[in-house]
């Protein structure tokens, strides 16, 4: 009795204490974040090919929305192509979780004393504002697609991408952590699933597939952009994007604790 | 020298083997079965039932698929090895000619991204209503040996290229693209501005589509399509063959290559 009481006190740290040390963890936390996002994309290779892609991208995904649904369809879709461009961050994201794996630091990770979740929201923290550069990146196209017209409209719109960059990166960690071995193949999926449900060409859709925008990151900030451009307030879209971003987020850290719990009882994470 | 004893059981030997590691990709269900199919559905609604138009937009969604699997596929094949520590034995230490072997491989993987890719264009036909009349079926069939040709030394020179620099990933994504956007397989050249429509021309799927549209129709064949597919594979060929003699040299010499 005397020693179940002695471990009790030692596993219960009082709340005031948690959160304390969540402080304190926060910030080397987040430092790591943004330092571990430097080092995978430096400025060179970001302002030379990464965002370079983005702008490419939304002329691509535009031009296919306007032979598919006409000139009319044109600021339709560039508007989808300007938020389907922070869909490489998915890639990126799961990129972290597969280099984890392969350079054999998925063990470390287990066995941190900082929470997986905690280190995994930390390495998230840059990717959101790394999407919205990707959005800025594809709007910067619209001149060359006849949107300029547009622009200011788009510039107020940012806290729609900033919405949708948080639900992309919560859900690309979230995809890659519920597929392994093929992290890219389900983030590289998504775009197209996006595409198929509606996005880029007004009635578009395929109709089986457009319960899944309920879900699908982005999509929510489409509809916000689209109501910002006709006047609409895009508050109750950007919450709903928000609400996908948490529930993404939430299902990351389930599946990965869930993981982490088993590793460090039977096995090598990286075995 | 080229060939020599041996030189076609090499070429399948490599052909084989990395047809097999291509079974294991992630890509292929994406950028061979979802990529074409999301692409020829969004395009098809915009274009009339016309045959001829339908044929364009199936073949085009089919072949920028196909370069999306020849980047992110063959492209990456000398960068696997390196990354799994036999590129070394690759390019030096085997007893065959080591460009002889690459071929193979490249090879086994454009086949392996065509016959997916191929059987997805069947079902999309199949959607769309289209089947190529009997006179069309010759000229399909040397428009898609073509392919796969084009598709090997495309693969080929891409996995040289991506061997040359750290950043390969980003690269492959960075060619993704304007590829799509300038080769004029989907994005039909006209909607360019007249500056931007010439690097189509020197994209040989541009001139593939072409060929195969023809075949679809029951046209009269494209020889000038054929022949400037044929050339620009046998240029890709021999730059591909030029940058590996590079790389095998740097790396004798200890120059670059990190094994």
């Amino acid at each position: 009795m005397e020693k179940a009481l002695t471990f009790s006190r030692v596993r219960r740290t009082p709340e005031p204490a948690r959160a304390a040390g969540a402080i304190v963890f926060l910030r080397p936390l987040l430092l790591f974040g943004v330092r571990s996002f430097r080092a995978y994309y430096p400025w060179r290779l970001l302002l030379t090919t990464l965002l370079p892609r983005q702008f490419v991208l939304c002329i691509f995904l535009t031009s296919v929305g306007t032979i598919a649904g006409g000139a009319s369809n044109r600021t339709f879709a560039f508007i989808g192509a300007t938020v389907f461009a922070q869909t490489i961050v998915m890639v990126n994201v799961a990129d972290i979780l597969i280099d984890d794996r392969e350079n054999a630091t998925d063990d470390a990770l287990t066995t941190a004393i900082p929470s997986r979740a905690s280190i995994l929201a930390a390495r998230l923290a840059p990717y959101p504002l790394f999407a919205l550069a990707c959005s800025v990146a594809a709007v910067a196209a619209g001149p060359f697609l006849g949107q300029s017209t547009h622009l200011l409209d788009l510039a107020t719109g940012v806290p729609a991408y900033l919405a949708s960059g948080l639900s992309i990166a919560t859900a690309g960690a979230a995809f890659a952590a519920m597929v392994r071995n093929a992290e890219e193949l389900v983030s590289n999926a998504v775009l197209w699933l996006m595409i198929l449900s509606g996005g880029i060409v007004r009635d578009g859709a395929i109709p089986w597939l457009k319960p899944l925008n309920l879900v699908l990151p982005g999509k929510h900030a489409v509809v916000a952009l689209q109501n910002h451009l006709m006047g609409a307030s895009m508050v109750s879209d950007i919450v709903g994007e928000l609400a996908v971003a948490v529930f993404w987020f939430l299902v990351a850290c389930l599946i990965i604790w869930v993981r982490s719990g088993n590793e460090r009882k039977s096995r090598s994470a990286a075995a | 020298m080229l060939v020599e004893k041996g030189t076609l059981s090499v070429v399948l030997a490599g052909s084989r083997m990395q047809y097999r590691e291509a079974r294991s990709d992630w890509f292929a269900p994406v950028l061979c079965i979802l990529q074409p199919v999301a692409l020829t559905i969004t395009l098809a609604g915009g274009h009339d039932a016309e045959n001829g138009h339908q044929a364009a937009v199936l073949v085009g969604a089919i072949l920028t698929s196909l370069w999306s699997a020849l980047i992110w596929g063959a492209g990456g094949m000398l960068r696997r090895d390196q990354y799994q520590g036999t590129l070394g034995a690759v390019i030096a230490a085997g007893p065959y000619s080591a460009g002889l072997v690459l071929l193979g491989r490249a090879l086994g993987a454009a086949a392996r991204n065509v016959i997916v890719v191929c059987l997805t264009a069947v079902g999309l036909a199949a959607y769309l209503g289209i089947v190529p009349p009997i006179r069309g079926w010759p000229l399909l069939i040397l428009g898609l040996v073509l392919t796969v040709m084009t598709g090997s030394v495309l693969g080929l020179l891409l996995s040289c290229l991506f061997l040359v620099t750290r950043h390969s990933q980003h690269l492959s994504g960075a060619l993704l693209y304007p590829v799509h956007l300038l080769g004029g397989l989907v994005i039909p050249l006209g909607m360019l501005p007249g500056w931007l429509r010439w690097p189509g021309a020197l994209f040989s799927l541009h001139w593939i589509q072409g060929v195969l549209v023809s075949a679809l129709r029951g046209d009269v064949p494209a020889e000038g399509g054929l022949i400037a597919a044929a050339v620009l594979t046998a240029l890709y060929g021999a730059a591909a063959l030029r940058m590996f003699s590079r790389i095998q040299e740097r790396s004798r010499r200890g120059e670059g290559l990190d094994f």
